[in-house]
């Protein structure tokens, strides 16, 4: 199984509003190359035009301004994040030439949002171009992870308070914060005409979600591996082509 | 008194060397504390057989037979005498006549002893002059002892013992990622009963399991466990007749067409009941109140488990691994075995995980039991052609047979590697054995039938497993069918509620009479009708003229309704060569000594089936040669 890189940054994101005095922090805490771009307004037109309609006025132009209000979030609740997953979709996605480094900082080998003195975690210098491409996965792949970024769950839904490193995996309890109790879910997933092909009640008993379920790869029924005449489908497939 | 016979078939050609050896091997018989005699003559009855015979003073266990009857057994094996029974049993008498009087007349065979006996003595005369050739041939047999077994050449051309074999060199790593006291490749029957007996020892014990679900091959094994006796003591109780671990033994040499090695099928027969007790006291496994005669075996003494799946067995045995502190790595898959050079123990494996490559050395030992190789068709294809891909596989996709040549790699010795079981009930679409695919191998012993396309019987249903699956490919007309009657359900450990479950399938097929199952199974109706009614005068007459099949009083003729059917076809199933292990579970290398540290159990390794496995001897060969491994390895040194 080729378990793809998890390295997931929990983006976790923050609006300043008093903008001006914060800028030279900001500045002096990214590098050269990113400071340059690391006004909002170097791309966008005016600040208006990204903001959600109803969303008052944003003065400034940097991440720094958004902080205030959406303050970090290191709780690592299993729950949706919108504006985080807003900001993370609009930024990552294919063809975007933003870098992470606009609204993020690394410094001492920690990952952290700029304008805050916050520490999202430790990650790999090599580690971080792992974490853009599971973000572009995340953004529009077929796979869970694009599945899940489409409703907001970041990162840390699933992995917790903690950066994600190579080969974590998730527990069965994470998963089932949200779509469980398990009874219920084996309920749903019971098939009318023979129950007892139920994939989440195998006869190989407790076994992990993420046998079947994989987030930044094609997902896969194992059960097909023996039982090939099965008709069972699963969201995050290999799409058919 | 008690008397030991051994029965072997002697070719005219080879009577001479038979006669030779146990000239040469008599000293040391003789040495044995508590034998009162020994001896060896031509068999009565049938001419081409011979009985050498061990009578001893000292009170043996004749159930299970002395060691020195499996010594003698190897020593055969050696010069190529594979046809043998052994029995035991205890015999009142003041005299030295001491011959089974159940096989023999006394004086006629005491007649016959003297004269081989003098035979033998002249031609011991003869041969003096040889005292090189018979000090060479002594030497031998007690270094085979000692060792446990003796290895055959095989001829591998890789040459490991030189410094400059490039093929053979890796570069051990320089640091170990982690120590562990015993770490087991698979979370099977055999890997799981190491882990227990290891972590029962004290042992800090790790499994390796490279798929993402523990249980391999066995989770999903039919629930058939094979042994003479066991605390419930169902034959007794139900009154199924004799059995005991010698005629287990036997039975299952002659169904390996005496290809096993002895000290190994004993390990497995004499070991059984005892495994399965365990497993029922200290794991609570469970056993349906029924016991099974499966083809090949001349006893009833097949249990099966409560769950009528192998996970019945396999989550006992994790409990008491568990109980014991070992614990299982899921995902981890050994890439290599750390061996530095062919006299040096094995130090490690290298091992493939979540979070990239690992070295974890190996305080005590490494214990393979990583299973076979059904699912892999190259590997198939190179050891026996004749198992074509388009044979379906009822094994799990992880049944790959990449640890055996990881051993293969250090050393290690392989035998046998070309016989591959097919199992010739499985479901016909996907070869998988599910749950209905059990019923055609639990019913023979109460008389459910095969049946081809035509109506027909093909074959004696109580014959071994290759015997029916032969029989069907050689029909060419797939699929054939199993026919029972609802009578011989709960006899042969079904329940009507699988019944149900598997009728819903269309696995099941039901009907009120013998013609209205034809025709839903849209076979000649007057053809099942006539071969029913036959079956069942044959069941009356205690004879089966048309295959031969022994009727026991347990069989039940097909006259009852409702009916029942089950589609089946052969699949691949069971590898039963692999490495090869002396009755330690040790792993032999190609030069037949011991790999130090080094210890396999279960379907990997090779030569406890012989040719061919009987029906419910794999979860007693791998649950006891699994403690035996488990055991031996938390006693090594770390």
């Amino acid at each position: 199984m080729k378990k793809t890189v998890l390295l997931s940054v929990v983006f976790i994101l923050v609006i300043v509003i008093i903008a001006i005095p914060l800028l030279a922090q900001t500045k002096k805490q990214t590098t050269k190359t990113v400071a340059k771009k690391a006004l909002c307004l170097s791309c966008h037109e005016n600040t208006q035009s990204i903001l959600p309609k109803n969303h008052k006025p944003v003065s400034g132009d940097t991440i720094a301004s958004c902080n205030p209000c959406h303050k970090p979030d290191l709780s690592g609740k299993a729950e949706p994040r919108p504006y985080a997953g807003t900001l993370h979709r609009a930024h990552v996605k294919e063809g975007s030439t933003a870098d992470c480094m606009i609204c993020h900082t690394y410094k001492g080998g920690r990952l952290g949002i700029s304008g805050t003195g916050v520490s999202l975690g430790k990650v790999e210098k090599e580690d971080l171009e792992n974490t853009k491409k599971i973000f572009l996965s995340w953004s529009q792949s077929k796979n869970m992870d694009g599945i899940h970024g489409k409703v907001d769950i970041m990162c840390s839904a699933c992995h917790g308070n903690k950066l994600a490193t190579t080969g974590d995996t998730v527990e069965n309890d994470r998963c089932l914060t949200c779509h469980g109790p398990l009874e219920a879910l084996q309920k749903r997933s019971e098939p009318k005409d023979f129950p007892d092909r139920n994939p989440h009640n195998s006869h190989l008993g407790d076994i992990a979600c993420t046998v079947c379920h994989k987030a930044h790869s094609p997902s896969t029924v194992y059960c097909l591996g023996c039982h090939g005449n099965f008709k069972m489908k699963i969201p995050g497939a290999e799409p058919k082509g | 008194m008690y008397l030991e016979n051994i029965k072997v078939r002697v070719s005219s050609e080879k009577e001479r060397e038979l006669k030779e050896f146990l000239k040469d091997i008599s000293g040391h018989i003789l040495e044995h504390k508590g034998l009162y005699r020994f001896d060896f003559f031509r068999n009565t009855t049938v001419s081409s057989d011979f009985i050498i015979q061990l009578c001893w003073r000292e009170k043996i266990d004749l159930s299970f037979g002395s060691n020195l009857a499996y010594e003698i057994l190897e020593g055969l094996q050696r010069i190529g005498l594979t046809n043998y029974t052994i029995w035991a049993k205890e015999i009142i008498t003041s005299d030295s006549h001491l011959y089974d009087d159940t096989k023999e007349n006394a004086a006629d065979c005491n007649d016959k002893t003297n004269k081989i006996k003098e035979e033998v003595s002249m031609e011991r005369k003869e041969d003096e002059k040889g005292v090189a050739n018979k000090v060479t041939r002594r030497g031998f047999l007690k270094a085979g002892v000692s060792a446990g077994m003796l290895a055959a050449a095989t001829g591998l051309a890789l040459d490991l013992s030189k410094k400059d074999a490039e093929a053979a060199e890796r570069k051990l790593p320089k640091k170990w990622d982690e120590e562990i006291d015993v770490v087991i490749v698979g979370s099977g029957f055999a890997g799981l009963a190491a882990a227990a007996e290891a972590g029962k020892k004290g042992a800090k014990v790790v499994i390796l399991e490279k798929m993402p679900t523990y249980g391999g091959n066995s989770i999903i094994n039919g629930g058939v466990y094979a042994a003479w006796d066991s605390k419930l003591h169902l034959r007794q109780k139900k009154n199924l007749g004799d059995d005991s671990p010698t005629q287990h033994f036997n039975d299952t040499l002659k169904g390996g067409d005496y290809y096993n090695i002895p000290s190994l099928v004993k390990n497995l027969t004499e070991g059984a009941a005892d495994a399965l007790n365990w497993m029922i006291d200290e794991g609570g496994c469970r056993l349906r109140d029924a016991l099974t005669r499966a083809g090949g075996h001349s006893a009833y003494r097949t249990h099966t488990v409560v769950e009528g799946v192998g996970k019945g067995f396999t989550e006992p045995l994790r409990k008491i691994a568990e109980k014991y502190g070992a614990k299982i790595r899921l995902n981890n898959e050994i890439t290599w075995i750390w061996r530095k050079d062919t006299e040096g123990p094995v130090l490690g494996v290298e091992v493939k995980t979540p979070k990239g490559k690992r070295n974890i050395k190996v305080k005590k030992a490494l214990i393979l039991a990583s299973g076979g190789f059904s699912r892999d068709i190259k590997m198939r294809q190179a050891f026996n052609p004749s198992v074509i891909p388009d044979y379906n596989s009822t094994n799990h996709p992880g049944a790959t047979g990449e640890c055996i040549r990881f051993a293969q790699a250090i050393g290690a010795d392989t035998l046998q590697m070309a016989f591959i079981q097919l199992y010739p009930f499985a479901e016909p679409e996907t070869g998988i054995l599910d749950n209905p695919a059990v019923y055609p191998f639990n019913g023979v012993g109460y008389g459910l039938i095969y049946v081809d396309k035509n109506g027909k019987r093909f074959v004696n249903e109580l014959e071994r497993r290759d015997v029916c699956s032969m029989a069907q490919i050689k029909l060419g007309q797939k699929p054939t069918y199993s026919i029972f009657n609802e009578e011989m359900v709960t006899k042969m450990g079904g329940t009507m509620e699988e019944i149900q479950k598997g009728m819903a399938k269309g696995r099941f097929i039901k009907a009120d009479t013998i013609e209205e199952l034809a025709n839903k199974l849209k076979i000649p109706a007057q053809n099942l009708v006539e071969t029913v009614k036959k079956y069942n005068q044959y069941i009356k007459d205690g004879k089966d003229p048309d295959f031969n099949k022994p009727i026991t009083k347990a069989m039940i003729p097909l006259e009852k309704g409702p009916f029942y059917a089950v589609a089946q076809w052969p699949a691949v199933h069971h590898t039963m060569g692999g490495i090869r292990i002396n009755e330690k579970a040790q792993v032999i290398d190609i030069w037949g000594k011991v790999i130090p540290k080094f210890y396999a159990a279960g379907e990997v390794t090779g030569g406890v089936h012989g040719s061919n496995r009987l029906g419910s001897n794999a979860i007693p060969d791998c649950v006891v040669h699994g403690r035996i491994a488990g055991i031996n390895a938390a006693q090594e040194k770390a």
